[in-house]
């Protein structure tokens, strides 16, 4: 069993705080900034769990690609401030807490519960070697599709972002 | 390593609350990535505790998914905000009236 130390709960701080900013916040561009870097502490997190292939991956993908897709079509349309967050009604604000609350509650109940199961370490870490041969061999046409879908968005990005010629 | 699992908690219980509160589309985007990200922690979690590594196998084929997603929806926002000049859900509902 992992003990817990001051490298996860300031992984952990980091990764939270960042995450509220990203909901509450009223500046959609500042939001998109802090995911990116709650993905990058997440990649941390990764690498203190002994995953190294999610770390790589996690920062190139997410990080690299997709949080910073995000804050260039935020540059691209200019939204406004103020209109992004509901501040209109106190109700909705109350209801939204009260639902983080529950949410949050139930899910911690159940892994309370566990905790004996969740927090053993059972194995010793899985391998580059033994990843990707599980990749290439038991995952090979999961695989495969993943390649033929990622096509497929290509495809559809591209119909969905042209432009309309008038017959 | 228990702290990371109450991480995942609350990061899936924000990213639901910002789908459901926020107002703009983009926003909404970035908190399905927030929960997203949390499914991928436990995953990740799982893979550790259990010792396989089909969990993490299936972090790699979420964010394949979620690559996908993520582009699909910009480029659909990016249509609509070219023909209604909005990205709020509020003046779709205005303009299909």
């Amino acid at each position: 069993m992992l003990d817990t130390n001051l490298t996860d709960v300031s992984l952990c701080l980091f990764a939270a705080v960042f995450a509220v900013v990203v909901v509450f916040n009223k500046n959609p561009v500042v939001a998109a900034f802090s995911l990116l870097l709650m993905f990058i502490g997440f990649g941390g997190i990764y690498f203190r769990l002994g995953s190294v292939f999610l770390t790589t991956i996690q920062i190139l993908v997410y990080a690299g690609a997709i949080a910073i897709l995000f804050v260039f079509v935020l540059m691209l349309m200019n939204l406004e401030e103020t209109k992004t967050f509901i501040p209109t009604k106190n109700f909705s604000l109350f209801a939204g807490i009260v639902a983080i609350l529950a949410m949050f509650g139930i899910l911690t109940i159940i892994i309370f519960n566990n905790t004996d199961y969740l927090a053993t370490d059972k194995l010793p870490e899985v391998s580059m070697n033994t990843l990707f041969t599980k990749l290439f061999e038991t995952y090979l046409v999961p695989f495969e599709l993943s390649t033929l879908l990622l096509l497929g968005a290509t495809v559809a990005v591209v119909f969905i972002s042209k432009k309309r010629i008038p017959q | 390593m228990m702290i990371y699992y109450y991480l995942a908690c609350f990061i899936f219980a924000l990213g639901l609350v910002g789908t459901l509160i926020k107002k703009d589309l983009i926003s909404i985007l970035l908190c399905i990535e927030l929960m997203l990200t949390s499914v991928n922690l436990f995953f990740a979690l799982f893979s550790k505790s259990l010792g396989s590594a089909d969990a993490q196998l299936q972090v790699f084929f979420t964010i394949i998914i979620a690559a996908a997603e993520g582009a699909i929806g910009i480029s659909m926002i990016m249509a609509l905000f070219r023909k209604i000049k909005s990205a709020y859900p509020d003046d779709i509902l205005i303009y299909s009236e």
